[in-house]
């Protein structure tokens, strides 16, 4: 029973970005772009990794979006992606980043969702959406900070290791999460 | 986790009764003045004028005390930054190897400092004195989609839930001896995937049940919703609404219009 709901919340198109005739979005849209939007937020306030180098930098909410991007497309990629780390960053303090943010993870997640699921998600098509969709981000995080918050040069290239390792290691985990997600809710991705 | 979920607290002071629609306004605007101003002596009295708003919106000590560590971490790191990239300027202080160390780049620094001072602490007031629900009330006002403004309403809810939910995952996989603090940093991030599965199956289970409820409680059978508790502007509103602008608009008028050096 659960299954079937679930393979409808990924077949039905969305039809509000497509133009269709309905106002609205349909209720399993909503609920589940809810979900992936607070499962984001919480993933990335709760998962910190403790490692010593970063101070407890690291957290895996970028392992969120490239899972959202990969199991239910550019879509669920982009708004999920972007809101729910927004979210995250207006919650836990840092809204100065929040618009930055928005946009760096919401071209992330359709970068990802949209090459990673190319000929039916083929390994190298996720690796190569990884890699896409993390430059995105890198690029939009470098240029906000480098021209519009005003960090200067030097603080903004600090940021871009950290970034690496990140997208690095949510795009690993991501992947995963996907595949074993798949395999325990079978519907879910087809 | 590294700090509060909310940063709201139930408060009665004038800028708890403010529109959000108002206060979102004056984030934007007063971003954009620390953009426009140049210099450190004005970004200074525009930080002190929004910490001063802080006082104002009486937030709780341990809040604001957790939110400004992270602002001056910040802006530490770029002051101390700045003069590495930016070797423009005669007065060399001193010089560290191939390094130089000058004057004006010191005080670019310091301006830059202040600047992101003033971003970062701006968007405390909102968060201290606006409730989730009234933020999300604001954006659909502004504009937002009602159904996007339900999934974001319906996030704001269930982070808490979710956290919690993690948490409790997290104990029950260390009891079945998973380790989260040995190894590389790809090893325990690789550890954390038997946490999340369960967490994001049990999400995906419950956006089903919250698929149901919507539909059973006609979500959208009408083209326009009605809300118990509407936002309404107040004259109150109006005269801060008019008080922000004034605050953007004076000093950007005396510096594009008179060319004031400001």
């Amino acid at each position: 029973m659960a299954e079937d709901e679930q393979r409808d919340v990924v077949k039905e198109k969305p039809r509000i970005l497509s133009g269709g005739d309905s106002k609205f979005v349909s209720p399993r849209t909503v609920a589940l772009y809810g979900v992936l939007i607070a499962l984001t937020a919480s993933i990335t306030c709760f998962t910190v990794i403790p490692f010593p180098p970063t101070r407890g930098y690291f957290n895996l909410g970028e392992a969120m979006v490239f899972f959202s991007a990969f199991t239910f497309g550019w879509r669920a990629g982009a708004i999920c992606g972007g809101v729910g780390s927004a979210a995250a960053d207006l919650l836990i303090g840092f809204g100065m980043f929040a618009p930055t943010t928005l946009v760096a993870k919401g071209a992330e997640g359709l970068v990802a969702g949209t090459i990673g699921r190319l000929k039916g998600g083929k390994p190298w098509a996720y690796a190569l959406g990884i890699i896409c969709g993390g430059a995105c981000m890198i690029t939009t995080y470098f240029l906000s900070e480098w021209l519009l918050l005003d960090f200067g040069l030097g603080a903004a290239i600090a940021e871009i290791p950290t970034n690496i390792a990140q997208v690095a290691i949510g795009g690993t985990v991501g992947t995963l999460l996907s595949h074993y997600v798949k395999q325990s809710m079978p519907s879910l991705g087809k | 986790m590294t700090g509060f979920l909310d940063m709201y607290s139930e408060k009665d002071t004038f800028l708890h009764r403010l529109d959000p629609r108002v206060k979102l306004l004056a984030v934007v605007l007063i971003s954009v003045l620390a953009f426009i101003l140049a210099e450190l002596l004005y970004l200074v009295v525009l930080l002190c004028f929004i910490l001063l708003l802080l006082v104002l919106a009486r937030s709780s000590y341990g809040k604001a005390f957790f939110a400004l560590k992270f602002v001056i971490r910040f802006m530490i790191l770029i002051t101390m930054l700045w003069p590495l990239f930016d070797r423009s300027g005669t007065p060399i202080l001193f010089s560290v190897g191939p390094l130089d160390i000058t004057e004006p780049a010191v005080w670019r620094g310091a301006t830059s400092a202040v600047r992101v001072g003033c971003f970062a602490t701006v968007w405390y007031i909102l968060m201290f004195t606006t409730s989730q629900r009234d933020l999300v009330r604001a954006l659909v006002k502004l504009g937002l989609r009602f159904d996007y403004g339900l999934a974001l309403a319906i996030s704001f809810r269930f982070i808490p839930t979710f956290g919690l939910t993690i948490e409790s995952i997290k104990d029950a996989q260390r009891a079945r001896a998973l380790e989260l603090d040995k190894g590389s940093i790809l090893r325990r991030s690789r550890n954390y995937v038997s946490i999340l599965v369960p967490t994001i199956v049990y999400a995906l289970r419950t956006a089903d049940t919250l698929a149901l409820t919507l539909q059973s409680r006609a979500y959208g059978a009408f083209s326009s919703r009605t809300y118990l508790r509407e936002i309404r502007m107040r004259a109150s509103d109006y005269i801060a609404l008019t008080v922000v602008v004034l605050i953007l608009l004076l000093p950007a008028l005396a510096k594009y219009i008179y060319g004031v050096q400001i």
